[in-house]
């Protein structure tokens, strides 16, 4: 049971800001993920919460408690490391008791402690065992095992499934959304990988360069990107960006008019917009919410495009990518390359033209030049 | 394509260019290694003393015979085993507590590092000599000790006579310090290396696991390091027991029979009785003890899993 506040969180090596000014309420018995590329400072923000790591600037609450100067071994918190990190010259039985050990546990109450964490973590046949005749899945339970044998009030994954293969990743994915099922834990999980973020949290927060970018729960996140760099980092294929201008029609009607493509936006967006007026700006829109229209004889634009046809996209196709119950086209729009799912019954292949129809009400539009989005969130 | 076959010609200049190329070599090694450790051998079965060039002849194990009876034998086995022993322990000691020290780091660590080598780089004759001026009758180190006794003496109104290099005591114990001065900076530099090789991240986890820091020393620095205090102990303990260019400038064996360590003795069997089949006998007795050791602190390595068999 804990509620983790961090506030104002701000973290120098050096010259390198690694966090910067970190501000983030996470309720207790949240599953929160901090997602983010490589050297954002995942681990960084991580290790501040768990102690590990002194903050420059900033306080770390837990509860009403301020522990900012508080060792980590007086956290109330457990960490599965990147690495594991499990004690090599020790048996499985004694890197997961070496906690309580080090807390004056007695035996006895090691003993039971340990057997009833190896045995949510399915353990139990392995606990004689040095870490080294391990497999990954089976090392990767053991240091889930000695975290929760404590009973936290706080669980800290640091990338806890990036050293597994790909099937042993779903599986142990699964394992952690039954953990935090029943342990009544506040989980704040490092990722890198969007779709484990997307899966597993009740919120994420997406950071770049240290600051936060966006916190939200998946569903906003992926339908409302706060920026470009957030549409682009959550979802596969990532979001398709488009530069274009906003016009209006003699007719009152919005549309955004780029290299190859027209795209009506709808008034509903139009009335959620900050002011639109003349801007160049970049259209977002995803592999999925593209409709793929009749095959054309040529790319060239014809007399309708002249008129004012809201939708009409002119692609060529440029890779044609099966994956099994989808087909990805990559086309050319105008000069951009662009992603499209569909069906894989779907023949268009290299060199053929196509009209696309972007869906209108599931586009996204971003500020040209700062990239932030146009649209307030509702 | 075709395969060229080599013809017998060629596939025979193939294996015999090889082995001229290596020929020098091998000589070199049979010539000074190999044959003097068969000769040396084959002497310690003879009756070989060059005071009475007129007999020698074989006369089997009859030299180990004589000097396993030998009291001068068995003492300077004990003395090269408390030698050793004290030298082991204290360059594995003095030299990790250093390694831990040079591992954190502050402002000046890359010259101190660096200043650690010295030791290492003086012969042990040289560093025999320099130990003779710290410790000899005007030495900075004998008027030290010399005070503290005085002052010991003094506060505790005892009479401890204190005779520097002249008393056993303190000239074996002040070549042991002589030995391990000079030889904690190998043994450093493998501590450092181990414990650099250590991933922080086990500390880490050890930190939240609520370990302290003595039980991080303890639980996870102390096991990391268990091959290379293993390796140190292997390396020290020959170097004990072949130690001489040291005693021999430092103490000269004395006072007395004080500080004749083994290595001592062979040479004394040699060079002052020229007795050299007893001192082959004796060289051979040095290998059988070391290499005793050797096997059993290999065997331990091995029974940890430490090294792939
Ligand atoms: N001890 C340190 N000394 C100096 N710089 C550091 C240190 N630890 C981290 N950094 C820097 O801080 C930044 C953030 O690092 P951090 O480890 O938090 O990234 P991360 O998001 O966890 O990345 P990854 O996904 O690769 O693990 C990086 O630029 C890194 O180089
Ligand atoms: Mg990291």
């Amino acid at each position: 049971m804990a509620r983790v506040r961090l506030k104002n969180l701000t973290k120098h090596f050096g010259d390198v800001v690694a966090v910067d000014n970190v501000t983030l309420d996470i309720a207790d018995r949240e599953f929160l993920t901090l997602l983010g590329p490589s050297g954002c400072g995942k681990t960084t923000l991580l290790n501040m919460i768990a102690g590990l790591e002194s903050p420059t600037a900033g306080e770390v609450w837990f509860d009403d408690r301020n522990v900012t100067a508080v060792p980590p071994e007086r956290r109330d918190i457990a960490m599965v490391f990147q690495t594991y990190a499990l004690y090599p010259h020790m048996s499985v039985f004694d890197n997961v008791a070496f906690g309580l050990k080090m807390r004056g546990v007695p035996a006895e109450d090691r003993k039971r402690l340990v057997l009833a964490a190896s045995k949510t973590m399915e353990i139990e046949h392995l606990l004689d065992r040095k870490p080294r005749a391990l497999s990954g899945g089976q090392r990767q339970r053991v240091a889930l095992a000695r975290a929760i044998v404590r009973d936290p009030g706080v669980f800290l994954l640091d990338e806890p499934l990036s050293n597994l293969d790909a099937q042993l990743r779903v599986v142990m994915r699964t394992e952690l959304k039954r953990l935090h099922g029943e342990l009544e834990m506040t989980f704040v999980y490092v990722t890198h990988d969007q779709a484990e973020s997307l899966i597993l949290a009740d919120r994420i927060v997406v950071m770049q360069d240290g600051q936060i970018q966006q916190i939200g729960t998946p569903e906003s996140i992926y339908d409302c990107p706060a920026n470009t760099f957030v549409a682009g980092f959550v979802g596969s294929p990532p979001i398709n960006l488009l530069r274009g201008t906003l016009e209006q029609s003699a007719e009152g009607a919005w549309r955004v008019v780029g290299e190859g493509y027209a795209c009506g936006v709808p008034v509903s967006m139009i009335e959620r917009m900050k002011p639109p007026e003349g801007r160049e700006v970049f259209l977002g829109v995803r592999a999925e919410d593209i409709g793929i229209g009749e095959a054309t004889s040529s790319i060239e634009p014809d007399a309708a495009a002249g008129n004012f046809d809201p939708t009409g996209v002119r692609a060529k196709v440029v890779v044609r990518e099966p994956m099994g119950s989808d087909l990805y086209l990559t086309v050319d729009v105008g000069g951009t390359n662009v992603k499209v799912r569909t069906r894989p019954e779907n023949l268009l292949d290299r060199g053929d033209n196509v009209g696309l129809y972007f869906d209108p009400g599931k586009i996204h539009l971003f500020n040209g030049e700062s990239g932030e989005s146009l649209i307030s969130e509702s | 394509m075709t395969v060229l076959r080599p013809s017998l010609f060629m596939s025979r200049t193939r294996d015999l260019l090889p082995l001229l190329l290596n020929l020098p070599a091998v000589i070199l090694l049979l010539a000074f290694i190999a044959y003097p450790i068969g000769i040396s051998f084959w002497m310690s079965l003879h009756r070989y003393n060059l005071r009475r060039p007129d007999q020698v002849y074989f006369h089997g194990l009859e030299n180990y015979a004589t000097i396993l009876a030998s009291s001068e034998f068995w003492n300077a086995l004990w003395i090269s085993l408390y030698f050793t022993f004290m030298a082991v322990l204290l360059v594995i000691v003095i030299a990790m507590a250093i390694a831990l020290l040079l591992h954190e780091s502050f402002r000046g660590r890359g010259v101190v590092r660096a200043l650690l080598l010295i030791p290492w780089a003086i012969p042990g004759v040289v560093n025999g000599l320099m130990w003779v001026g710290l410790l000899g009758d005007y030495g900075a180190f004998n008027a030290m000790l010399e005070d503290t006794v005085a002052a010991v003496n003094y506060l505790f109104g005892i009479n401890i006579v204190y005779t520097g290099m002249a008393s056993p005591f303190v000239a074996l114990n002040a070549a042991i310090g002589a030995h391990v001065w000079r030889s904690v900076p190998f043994a450093c530099i493998i501590f450092l290396a181990a414990i650099q090789a250590i991933p922080t991240e086990q500390y880490r986890a050890a930190r939240v696991d609520g370990a302290t820091s003595w039980n991080r020393f303890r639980f996870i620095t102390l096991p990391w390091l268990y091959h290379a205090v293993l390796v140190v102990a292997i390396f020290e303990t020959m170097n004990g027991f072949r130690a001489f260019d040291l005693i021999y400038a430092l103490t000269g064996g004395g006072p007395g029979d004080a500080t004749h360590v083994i290595a001592w003795q062979t040479y004394k069997e040699a060079f002052a009785r020229l007795d050299f089949g007893g001192a082959n006998a004796y060289s051979y007795l040095i290998t059988l003890i070391t290499m005793t050791l050797a096997i059993i602190y290999i065997r331990l390595l091995y029974r940890r899993g430490l090294v792939q068999g």
